[in-house]
């Protein structure tokens, strides 16, 4: 198995190699005009910063998810059963999530937009109070940060994951302020930039728990 | 919404001229500005580490004459000799220092697209410097783990620094990560959306190629240090069990359970050897420039220089494990990452080959920068290929742990990047101030570095070879030869004169910048965006009123065919001159 992922990686870095040189082909010592400019200019400053911003969060994760999966092979593993609170809260997530989708699209109706950007910020909070809820319940039962590795990874991730939340909930909340002070009929194209970042960010902590969520039910 | 690129609604921006002393000065969001906080700030730690390994290179090379370093205290200064001179020097100082200088001035930008952001980026570099200096002054001092801050050694009992020390140094590494990946941010996206019209990716100068593929690697790399650090902190301060194996310490079982070290060295090298491209690939691009600049030659082989630090930089990460062939690794895993090391020095040979070939048949200059860069040269090829007899297992494992290791890494990402940060200056200085620093005194300053460092390091080779183990306070007498007494001696005063002549460098732009002649806004007649502003040094907005237009690529020197011996980026082509084959350029 090993071998064949091996080799699959292989193959995709070779692709993905063709495909970058083929895309730095230009012989800048020939061409004298003035070039169009590339296609990456397509995207604005903020949305090309937040992709980035990201694949460095997904960078992080992903090295922890790593780090889980080895250390779960360790003999003092203890498998722990995680409080049932977690799948109302990945539902809460999940609804915060569709409703601030529901949100940027609803570009017409400024008065319904607000509305639901409210709704989706209070799922948000909801979310994290049942995340501390959840730390609560494992507290009671005596299972501490420092009980066994297991515990130690289930409360770095569910607060490193709470901590970028908290951080994205700023933003949108920055955006909530702005939108209630400013005149309700006049459209915004910053305001609609803000509110569709902010939904690519829900979305993606979304797909973050979700899979830090299978990796913590799952061993 | 069609997103409208920076570069055709410049007019459509305000410039807000910074009014008062604080907020053109110290919160200032002038990339030009925070690049000089940068790197002022990045050269005085650098200044403290050299200091620092002053001290201990004398306990080294006379143990028996000066007394006044303790084993524990000599821990402490190589441990913050290494980790100061890697992550807080070099790195801030190439990618915080000339990352922000130049990303702005060569793509002819006004600035960077989140100058918000960068204030903040260097001031929470700043907090971290503060926060790690600081362990000098807490009880217990520094910690004395070694630079890679190996558990279970880090945060046992007994390790220099337990107490206070350890503790602020995986927080200040946290708050440094912070700062870059806001400052990485910014590089990034300024890169790819703030380039000015006809600026292509392929028409950018190598310097940019170099930070941009750079900066790619510390946003993934430094999330590994990161984690790293948080689940050593936690293990140190919580008591949880990620990295520290139940283990008897101190004639005590400790409190800990089953945790892995190896899993910590796996992260750690997982950063730390991307981290060593981090510092390098910049230092290939700035040192690509000036050797053109200097040799009055394009530069050979512009796309290939361009495909090489991208596949240097893709490499880099499978790479990490070469670092760890004494830590007993299944033979097949050596296998593999000694043969990823290998192939990774075709790009990077590729790239000297380039360098020498730029060189040929130039018109070469032998200015202070290009004396550097052509030292660089040297170091560069020297150190590398002693990497390539450490990157083979059954060469590894005798020659771990001794000089012949530190000798290979200080010339190939000590010394080398360092005599590229001094070219740079030298060669940038005129645009940071106007004013041409002293020719002689800087040519001294190159000889005096270039003979001392090669004085240090090349005989650490040979005591390597001998055995001479690191990391020890001193060797007793029946241990290892008499000759690698005295080649230490020699070390350590080579050592401290290399370090005392760094003073010219300081004398020198000091008192150019009050007495220098006035150099003018190109004084070196070179090509690319930064030599064409307005005004030296550039003001805020950089471009006046209008921003540059670029028509050609940053390496139109000596084109057959035209007069001048230098055309800049924004000139149009002439009307009936065509480049290419015809006129000697290669076209393939």
């Amino acid at each position: 198995m090993n071998t064949t992922l091996l080799f699959s990686l292989l193959l995709a870095a070779i692709l993905f190699w063709i495909f970058l040189v083929s895309k730095l082909r230009e012989k800048p010592w020939l061409d004298k005009s003035v070039a169009a400019p590339d296609k990456f200019v397509t995207y604005s400053s903020k949305q090309l910063g937040l992709w980035v911003f990201m694949a460095v969060a997904t960078s992080l994760f992903l090295l922890f998810m790593i780090i889980y999966a080895e250390r779960s092979t360790f003999p003092d593993w203890v498998r722990v059963s995680d409080p049932d609170i977690l799948w109302f809260n990945t539902a809460v997530l999940i609804l915060s999530s569709v409703v601030l989708q529901k949100a940027h699209t609803t570009q017409g109706n400024p008065a319904l937009q607000s509305k639901l950007l409210w709704i989706g910020f209070g799922l948000t909070t909801l979310f994290l109070i049942g995340q501390f809820y959840a730390w609560r319940l494992l507290n009671d039962a005596g299972i501490y940060l420092s009980s066994n590795p297991a515990n130690s990874f289930f409360y770095l991730f569910t607060l490193l994951h709470a901590l970028h939340l908290i951080g994205g909930m700023f933003v949108l909340g920055k955006t909530l302020v702005r939108k209630s002070s400013q005149d309700k009929l006049i459209e915004d194209a910053g305001m609609a930039l803000s509110i569709k970042l902010c939904t690519t960010y829900w979305h993606f902590l979304l797909i973050l728990w979700l899979a830090l969520f299978y990796f913590l039910i799952t061993t | 919404m069609s997103y409208v690129p920076i570069a055709d609604r410049d007019h459509e921006q305000e410039h807000h001229d910074p009014q008062s002393f604080i907020t053109k000065y110290i919160w200032s969001q002038d990339h030009k500005v925070i690049a000089i906080q940068y790197g002022g700030t990045a050269i005085f730690t650098g200044l403290v580490a050299m200091v620092l390994s002053s001290i201990f290179r004398l306990q080294l090379g006379f143990p028996d004459v000066f007394n006044f370093v303790d084993p524990t205290e000599y821990y402490q200064l190589v441990t913050m000799h290494g980790m100061i001179m890697i992550v807080y020097m070099l790195t801030a100082l190439l990618l915080g220092g000339f990352g922000n200088y130049l990303i702005p001035l060569q793509l002819g930008a006004r600035d960077m697209v989140f100058p918000f952001l960068n204030m903040l980026s260097y001031w929470f570099f700043l907090l971290s410097v503060i926060i790690l200096m600081a362990s000098f002054f807490v009880e217990g001092g520094p910690t004395g783990a070694g630079w890679t801050l190996y558990p279970p050694q880090s945060i046992s009992e007994g390790t220099p620094g337990i107490d206070g020390g350890i503790t602020l140094m995986l927080l200040s590494l946290a708050v440094f990560i912070i700062a870059f990946t806001m400052g990485g941010l910014n590089y990034v996206t300024t890169i790819l959306q703030a380039r000015c019209k006809g600026m292509t990716l392929m028409r950018m100068p190598l310097s940019i190629w170099g930070i941009f593929v750079a900066t790619i690697l510390g946003l993934l790399a430094f999330p590994a240090l990161l984690v790293a650090a948080i689940m050593t902190l936690l293990d140190h301060l919580i008591g949880t069990s990620f990295f520290m194996p139940e283990m008897l310490s101190m004639g005590e079982a400790n409190e800990y359970n089953g945790g892995s070290p190896i899993l910590f060295q796996h992260l750690f090298w997982f950063f730390g050897h991307p981290e060593v491209y981090i510092v390098a690939l910049p230092a290939f691009g700035i040192v690509s420039d000036v050797l053109s600049v200097h040799a009055r030659k394009n530069i050979f082989g512009y796309r290939m220089m361009v495909w090489a630090i991208v596949a240097i930089g893709g490499l880099s990460f499978v790479v990490w494990a070469h670092h760890m062939y004494v830590s007993g690794m299944n033979p097949y895993f050596g296998f593999f990452f000694a043969t990823t090391t290998l192939i990774i020095a075709v790009p990077t040979a590729l790239k000297v080959y380039n360098w020498v070939l730029t060189l040929w048949k130039g018109n070469i200059k032998l200015t202070v920068p290009m004396l550097f860069s052509i030292g660089f040269i040297f170091t560069f090829t020297h150190g590398g290929l002693t990497g390539l007899f450490l990157g083979n297992v059954t060469v590894d494992l005798p020659l771990s742990d001794t000089y012949f290791v530190i000798g290979h890494f200080h010339l190939v990402m000590g010394v080398s990047p360092i005599l590229v940060i001094f070219a740079a200056l030298y060669h940038w200085y005129p645009k940071l101030t106007g004013k041409m620093f002293n020719e002689r005194l800087g040519q001294l300053h190159f000889w005096c570095t270039l003979i001392g460092t090669y004085v240090v390091y090349l005989p650490m080779h040979y005591i390597g070879i001998l055995g001479v183990p690191r990391r020890y306070f001193a060797y007793g007498s029946d241990f290892i030869p008499e000759s690698a007494y005295t080649l230490n001696e020699i070390i350590t005063i080579a050592a401290i004169f290399t370090a005392v002549s760094q003073l010219l460098f300081f004398i020198n732009i000091f008192w150019s910048m009050k007495y220098g002649k006035p150099s003018g806004g190109n004084p070196w007649d070179a090509t690319s965006l930064e030599w064409m502003t307005p005004d030296t040094p550039a003001k805020h907005g950089n471009w006046g009123h209008d921003l540059p237009v670029v028509h050609r690529w940053p390496y139109d020197y000596n084109v057959p065919g035209e007069s001048a011996d230098f055309i800049p980026q924004t000139v149009p082509p002439r009307e009936g001159v065509v480049a290419g084959r015809n006129h000697g350029v290669p076209t393939d």
